[in-house]
C-alpha cells in the first residue's frame, strides 16, 4: 500500500496528470493563464470558420470596447473573434479571449441583450473561473486518484459533479459582476436580463433540464438575480462611465457641400447595393480589376449623398458622392474633415464643354458601346482634361461608366459586370 | 532482483547525468547572462535564402552573404555564406532561444534506455527575429546591404527562409534589393491535348514552367487536379524538348468512358522547387473535353467556338455558343454552369436562371445559384416558389440536406422585398438549423437587411422613440453606412441625452470623420496614465496585459528621447526603465507554442524529450516591439550603426511614434542619403501624417531608383485610388504585376 501511495504521489507530479500542460496546476500567476488561454483561443479559431460577417465583427467590435472600456480592472489582453456557427453561444478562455457564436448575434438584434452575454463572459475572465475551477479540480482529481489507488473504489462521478456545481457557482459571479460591468458601460438597465429572456424564449420558455444537472441556474432565478443586482447598484448610485458629448457638424461630416441643384443622375445610378466591375488593361499587357459598390445614401434636405466603395487590389476606399442629373461630384477621403468636393464627370451634349485647365470636360457625339458586360446603345462620350492627362469616357443610360480610355498611356477601363438592385 | 534494482538505479544516474550534460551544452552555447533571456535571442541557427541577378532573374552563383551580427559585419565565420549554383546560400544568426531542462516527471516514466535517448528532458525552441541585416558581396555587382525579412520562420526545426535579394549588374543602373514576394519560378501555361479526347484515349496534360536562369534540374515538383480523377496528382518531366528558360511537365490520363461530365477543368501548380516560388501565383488552368459519339463531336466544334470567345472575353456571344449546346435536354454540366455564368454577365438573368435550374438535380449548388440569379431578376416570388416547398415539405432538421443554405438566404432576401418581415425574421431563426449557414454571402445579405428592416419598422411604429432611434443607427453603423447611422444617433440623443452608450457610438462613427474626442495630454501624464493601468504596487494583482504594457513601454521609451534631447540627466534612468518595460511587454506578447510531448514505449517509456516550438509574437505591435528592442540594443553597443538606425526607424513607425521615427531616419539619411529604402520610410511617415503629396513625391523617388520595388508601386496605387485617380491606379498595380506576377 505504502508503494501505491508513492507511486500516486509521484504520478501526480508528472506531465500526465497535468494535463499536458506545464504547471499549470502549479502556479497561479495570470501570465500562465493567458498562455493557456491564447492556446485555447486560437485553437479553437483553427477549428472554426472566422465570421465573414462585417456586420456582425463591426456590432461586437463596438460592443466590446465599450465594456472593455468600463473593467475596473484590465490584467488580461482581452481580445474577441466572432465564428461563423450557429450555435446560440459565447465563451470566455482564461486570460480574457472571447468567442462569439454568430448564432447568437442572429438571435439578438439588440445591443443590450448583447452587451450583457458579453459583460457575463468578461465576468469569467476577470474573475479568474477558470484558473479556480482547474485548482479545484487538481484537488478532487488528486483525491479520486489516490482513493482508486488505495482503496480500489471507483470515485469518477463525484469529479463531475463537482465540476458542475462549480460552474453553477461561477455563473452566478459571472452574473453579478457582468450586471455593473453592463450598467457602468453605460446600457439600457431597463434592459439588462433581456439577453437571458431571450435564451429563455429559445429553450421554449420553460427550462426543461433539471436544476441540479444545469451548469447555469434557471432562467428565472438568473433573471431575478440580475435585476435584483442592477437595482441594488442603480440605488447604491451607480453611475455609469461618462462620455464627452460629441459635436458634430454638417460639414464635419459632408465637407462643403457643392452648391447646386441635387437630383438623382440619370446617367450613373446609385442606389444603396448597385455594384460594377470593371477590367483594367495596359498597352504593355498589364491587367487588373476593380469594384465600385453603392453603400449607403443619407438624405441632407433636398440633396442625397452617397457612401461609395471602391475595392482594388482586395482594399477597399470609401468616398462619397453627389450629383444634379448630368454632374457627379466625388468627395474622397471622408475621414479626412479637409477634403474637398470634386467635379468627377459632367455629361454634357455634344458640342458643349465645361472647366478649363486641369479640370474640364467636353461632350462628344453619342456612340454605341461594346463591353464584356453587353452592348450599351446611346451612350454619352466625353473628352475629359484631368490634371495633365486626357481621357474618352462613355456612359451608359441607366448604367453608368462603360469604358474609360487613358488617351496618352492607352490603358483602358471596361465594364465587366453590374447589378442594380 | 537486487541485482535489478541496481542496475535501474545505476541506469538512471548514468542517464541523469547525460541529461544534465546535455542541458549544461545547450545553456553554453548561449549567451545568457548578458541578457534578458526571456525575450532576447542567444542561439544561433540557420538562415536560408537565395540571390538572383534583376537583369536576367536568374541565380547568382558565389556571392558572399555575410549576416550581421553584434560586432557588425564579417568576413568569414559561421555568419557568412556563399551561394551555391542556385543562388542559395545559409549563413548562421542568433535566432532566438534553445533551452533544455531535466524533468524528474519524465524520468519516471521513461527507461534508462529511453533516459538515453533524452526522453527525461524538456526542449524550448523560440524565434524570436523576424528580419536580418544582411550584406551581399559578388564580382560584377553592386553590393546589397540592408534588411531582409523571413519569409518564414520555422521555430521547431529552429530556421529562418528569406526573402530572396536581388543583385543589379555593375554596368546597369538601379540599386540591389531584396525583393519581398518575387517569384524566379512561375507556371506560364497549360495545354490539352488532344483538344477532345474519346473513350480509350489518352489525354496528355502539359504545364509549361518558366525559370530564370540555370536550369533547375529534377528539383522542381507540379501538382495538377480535375474532377476526373478527383485527388492532387504529382506531374512528370515531360519527354519533350521545353525552350530555353522553360520546363516541360506531363500528366497522363486515360479516358475510361465513365465519365459522367464531358469537359472538366484541370488546375495546375508549383508544390516543390529550389527556386523561389510562391505557392498563389501561376495556378492556372485548362479544360479537358471527351466526346464519346457523333452528338458530342458536333456540339464540340460549338463549344470550341464558345471557350474562344470566353478566352476573348466575349460573353454575349459565349451566351449564343452555349445556349446552342444546352438545348439539347441531356446537355453537359460543364456547358451548362458556362452558359449560366456568361448569360449573368450580362445581365440575361432569366438564360442563367433557367440553366441554374435544369442542375438542381445533379447538385444542390444549383439550387442556391437559381435561387441568386432569379433573387437578381428581382424575380422575388420565383425564389419563394423554389425554396418555401422544401421547408414546407421536410422536416426541419433533413433542411441542410434539401436546400442550401445560400438558397434560403436569397429566399429571406426575397420575404423582406415582398414586405413580409415577420416570415423573414421566423426564417432567420430558422437558418440556425445550417451549421455553417453565416458564411453564405446571401445569409450575411439577409441579416443585415431582416435587420435594418426591423429597425425601420419600429421607428415607422414610434418614430421619436429614442431607443428605436439608437438601434436604427447603431444597424448602420455596422453595414458601415457612417453618415446616416450620425443622423440617427444625434436624434436618439435628442429625444434622450442621458445615453452614454449612444454616445460613445457616436463618438465611434465620429472618428470616421477624422474627429477624434481625446484630448492630447502632456507625455509624462501620459505615462502615469500608461503606468496606472499596470495595477502595480502592493498586495496588487500585476497587469498581464501586453497591450498596456507596451503602451507604457513606448510611451516611456518617447519620454526618455525627449528628456535626452533637452540633456536631462534622468534620461538615462528613463531609457532604463523603459527596456524594462519593453522586455516586460515582450515576455507577454509570445504565441503560442506548438508542442511535442516526445515519443512513449509501453517498455522503454518516454524515448525522446517532449519539444516546444514558439515562432515569433502573438502581436504586430510585439514585432514592432521587439525591432525597437534590438535596435536600442545595437545602438548602445555601436552608435554609429546605420542599419540599427534604419531598423529604429521602420519600428518607431509601426509604433506609430512618428516624430522620433523621422529622427532616427534622418539620421540614417545623413549617412545613406540616397538609398531608396529610407526613402519608403520616409513615404509611409507622410502617409501617417495624411500628407499625400509628400509620400507621393517620396514613393517616385523610390520608383526612379529602383522600378522593381517590391512596395513602392502598390502603394503609389493606393494613394491614387484613395485620390480618386483609378485609372492611375491601375497603371501602378499593372507596373507591380509586370514584376511580380500578382498582387
Amino acid at each position: 500500500m505504502l508503494t501505491s501511495a508513492v507511486v500516486a504521489a509521484l504520478a501526480l507530479t508528472s506531465p500526465a496528470f497535468r494535463g499536458g500542460q506545464e504547471n499549470v496546476f502549479g502556479r497561479t500567476d495570470t501570465q500562465k493563464e493567458i498562455e493557456l488561454g491564447r492556446q485555447g483561443y486560437e485553437q479553437m479559431l483553427r477549428e472554426n470558420y472566422i465570421s465573414q460577417n462585417d456586420q456582425y465583427v463591426r456590432r461586437v467590435g463596438r460592443i466590446f470596447n465599450q465594456l472593455h472600456a468600463a473593467l475596473p480592472e484590465k490584467l488580461y489582453p482581452y481580445q474577441y473573434a466572432v465564428i461563423a456557427d450557429n450555435d446560440v453561444n459565447a465563451c470566455c478562455f482564461p486570460g480574457g479571449f472571447i468567442i462569439v457564436n454568430e448564432g447568437l448575434l442572429a438571435v439578438m438584434p439588440d445591443d443590450d441583450e448583447v452587451a450583457f452575454v458579453l459583460a457575463h463572459e468578461l465576468g469569467h475572465g476577470a474573475r479568474r473561473h477558470y484558473m479556480r475551477e482547474m485548482k479545484k479540480m487538481q484537488s478532487v482529481v488528486a483525491i479520486d486518484f489516490a482513493l482508486s489507488t488505495l482503496l480500489g473504489i471507483n470515485t469518477g462521478n463525484s469529479t463531475a459533479l463537482a465540476g458542475i456545481s462549480f460552474t453553477r457557482e461561477h455563473e452566478g459571479e459571472a452574473d453579478a459582476f457582468g450586471t455593473e460591468l453592463y450598467l457602468r458601460a453605460g446600457f439600457d438597465p431597463k434592459e439588462v436580463s433581456n439577453g437571458i429572456r431571450v435564451l429563455q424564449r429559445l429553450d421554449g420558455g420553460s427550462d426543461r433540464v433539471p436544476e441540479y444537472l444545469r451548469t447555469h441556474p434557471s432562467h428565472d432565478k438568473r433573471i431575478a438575480a440580475i435585476e435584483e443586482r442592477s437595482k441594488t447598484l442603480l440605488e447604491s448610485g451607480l453611475v455609469p462611465n461618462s462620455e464627452a458629448d460629441v459635436k458634430l457638424h454638417l460639414s464635419d461630416v459632408f465637407g462643403v457641400l457643392p452648391t447646386v441643384a441635387p437630383q438623382p443622375s440619370r446617367w450613373n445610378p446609385h442606389s444603396p447595393g448597385a455594384y460594377w466591375k470593371y477590367a483594367v488593361s495596359s498597352p504593355e499587357g498589364g491587367t487588373s480589376t476593380y469594384e465600385i459598390k453603392a453603400v449607403g445614401v443619407a438624405e441632407i434636405g433636398a440633396a442625397a449623398v452617397w457612401r461609395m466603395e471602391l475595392i482594388m487590389s482586395g482594399v477597399a476606399y470609401n468616398y462619397q458622392l453627389t450629383t444634379d442629373g448630368d454632374r457627379v461630384w466625388r468627395r474622397n477621403t471622408p475621414n479626412n474633415p479637409k477634403s474637398q468636393w470634386i467635379l468627377e464627370s459632367s455629361l454634357l451634349p455634344s458640342g458643349e464643354s465645361e472647366g478649363s485647365g486641369d479640370r474640364a470636360f467636353a461632350g462628344m457625339p453619342t456612340e454605341d458601346v461594346t463591353t464584356p458586360a453587353g452592348t450599351f446603345t446611346q451612350c454619352v462620350k466625353i473628352r475629359h482634361q484631368d490634371k495633365k492627362r486626357l481621357f474618352t469616357a462613355w456612359f451608359a443610360p441607366g448604367i453608368g461608366l462603360v469604358k474609360r480610355v487613358n488617351e496618352a498611356s492607352g490603358t483602358t477601363e471596361t465594364l465587366v459586370e453590374y447589378r442594380h438592385p | 532482483m537486487k541485482a535489478v534494482r541496481a542496475f535501474l538505479f545505476v541506469g538512471m544516474c548514468l542517464a541523469s547525468t547525460l541529461a544534465l550534460a546535455q542541458v549544461k551544452k545547450e545553456e553554453q552555447k548561449s549567451d545568457a547572462d548578458k541578457k534578458d533571456t526571456r525575450v532576447e535571442p542567444t542561439s544561433w541557427g540557420p538562415a536560408f535564402g537565395r540571390v538572383y541577378d534583376t537583369k536576367t532573374g536568374g541565380p547568382v552563383a558565389g556571392a558572399t552573404v555575410s549576416v550581421e551580427t553584434e560586432t557588425g559585419f564579417v568576413d568569414k565565420g559561421r555568419s557568412v555564406g556563399v551561394t551555391d549554383a542556385f543562388g542559395g546560400y545559409k549563413a548562421e544568426a542568433i535566432l532566438g532561444r534553445i533551452s533544455s531542462n531535466f524533468d524528474i516527471g519524465r524520468a519516471l516514466l521513461s527507461s534508462p534506455l529511453g533516459l538515453l535517448f533524452g526522453g527525461g528532458t524538456n526542449t524550448t525552441k523560440r524565434i524570436d527575429v523576424a528580419q536580418l541585416c544582411i550584406r551581399v558581396t559578388a564580382p560584377g555587382y553592386k553590393p546589397f546591404e540592408g534588411v531582409v525579412a523571413a519569409r518564414n520562420a520555422d521555430a521547431g526545426r529552429f530556421r529562418l527562409d528569406m526573402e530572396p535579394i536581388l543583385l543589379v549588374p555593375e554596368q546597369d543602373n538601379g540599386i540591389s534589393f531584396s525583393a519581398t514576394h518575387w517569384s524566379a519560378m512561375r507556371v506560364v501555361g497549360v495545354t490539352v491535348t488532344p483538344s477532345v479526347a474519346k473513350k480509350g484515349d489518352k489525354v496528355k496534360i502539359q504545364a509549361t514552367v518558366s525559370y530564370f536562369g540555370k536550369d533547375p534540374g529534377k528539383n522542381v515538383e507540379l501538382m495538377a487536379y480535375c474532377g476526373y480523377w478527383g485527388k492532387d496528382r504529382k506531374m512528370g518531366v515531360s519527354k519533350d524538348k521545353p525552350q530555353a528558360g522553360q520546363l516541360l511537365f506531363d500528366y497522363e490520363y486515360k479516358v475510361s468512358g465513365k465519365e459522367k461530365t464531358k469537359a472538366e477543368p484541370v488546375f495546375i501548380w508549383i508544390s516543390k522547387s529550389n527556386l523561389d516560388w510562391t505557392g498563389d501565383d501561376g495556378e492556372h488552368d485548362a479544360v479537358i473535353q471527351l466526346s464519346f459519339d457523333a452528338k458530342d463531336d458536333g456540339n464540340i466544334a460549338i463549344r470550341q467556338e464558345g471557350l474562344a470567345h470566353l478566352e476573348a472575353k466575349e460573353h454575349q456571344k459565349v451566351v449564343q455558343c452555349f445556349k446552342q449546346l444546352g438545348s439539347d435536354p441531356s446537355a453537359n454540366l460543364f456547358d451548362l454552369v458556362t452558359l449560366a455564368d456568361s448569360a449573368e454577365k450580362v445581365g440575361d438573368y432569366s438564360t442563367a436562371a433557367d440553366a441554374w435550374k435544369r442542375m438542381t438535380k445533379d447538385t444542390a449548388y444549383a439550387t442556391d445559384q437559381a435561387a441568386r440569379v432569379m433573387y437578381l431578376a428581382k424575380e422575388y416570388a420565383s425564389v419563394s416558389d423554389l425554396v418555401k416547398p422544401v421547408l414546407t415539405k421536410n422536416k426541419e432538421k433533413d433542411w441542410p440536406k434539401k436546400v442550401p443554405a445560400g438558397a434560403v438566404g436569397y429566399y429571406g432576401l426575397s420575404l423582406l422585398k415582398l414586405n413580409q418581415i415577420e416570415d423573414a425574421s421566423k426564417l432567420n431563426e430558422s437558418l440556425l438549423n445550417w451549421p455553417l449557414s453565416g458564411l453564405e454571402e446571401s445569409v450575411i445579405d439577409f441579416r443585415g437587411a431582416l435587420r435594418l428592416a426591423e429597425v425601420e419598422a419600429a421607428i415607422a411604429k414610434e418614430p421619436r422613440s429614442s431607443n428605436a432611434l439608437a438601434d436604427y443607427g447603431r444597424a448602420l453603423l455596422d453595414l458601415g453606412r457612417y453618415e446616416e447611422a450620425i443622423s440617427k444617433l444625434q436624434a436618439s440623443l435628442e429625444v434622450n441625452p442621458e445615453q452614454p452608450a449612444v454616445k460613445r457610438d457616436l463618438a465611434w462613427a465620429a472618428l470616421q470623420f477624422g474627429k477624434a474626442t481625446t484630448v492630447q495630454v502632456p507625455l509624462t501624464t501620459a505615462v502615469e496614465e500608461a503606468k496606472a493601468q499596470l495595477n502595480l504596487g502592493d498586495k496588487k494583482q500585476r497587469s498581464k496585459d501586453f497591450f498596456a504594457w507596451n503602451q507604457y513601454a513606448v510611451l516611456l521609451y518617447a519620454l526618455a528621447r525627449e528628456k535626452s534631447a533637452a540633456s536631462d540627466p534622468t534620461a538615462v534612468e528613463t531609457m532604463k526603465e523603459a527596456i524594462d518595460a519593453l522586455q516586460e511587454a515582450l515576455s507577454l506578447g509570445r504565441v503560442g507554442a506548438k508542442s511535442n510531448g516526445g515519443r512513449y514505449n509501453y517498455f522503454y517509456g518516454y524515448v525522446s524529450g517532449s519539444q516546444v516550438a514558439i515562432s515569433g509574437f502573438a502581436y504586430p505591435e510585439a514585432n514592432a516591439s521587439f525591432a525597437l528592442l534590438m535596435s536600442i540594443r545595437r545602438l548602445q553597443a555601436k552608435p554609429d550603426d546605420a542599419l540599427a538606425m534604419f531598423c529604429q526607424a521602420a519600428a518607431l513607425i509601426d509604433l506609430n511614434q512618428l516624430t522620433l521615427a523621422d529622427r532616427a531616419l534622418q539620421q540614417y539619411l545623413s549617412v545613406r542619403p540616397s538609398d531608396p529604402e529610407a526613402h519608403f520610410l520616409a513615404a509611409l511617415i507622410a502617409l501617417r501624417v495624411e500628407d499625400n503629396e509628400a509620400a507621393k513625391t517620396q514613393l517616385q523617388t523610390v520608383i526612379d531608383a529602383n522600378g522593381m520595388h517590391p512596395r513602392a508601386n502598390l502603394y503609389m496605387g493606393h494613394i491614387l485610388a484613395e485620390e480618386g485617380d483609378v485609372a492611375g491606379a491601375a497603371e501602378r498595380q499593372a507596373a507591380h504585376m509586370k514584376t511580380y506576377g500578382r498582387m
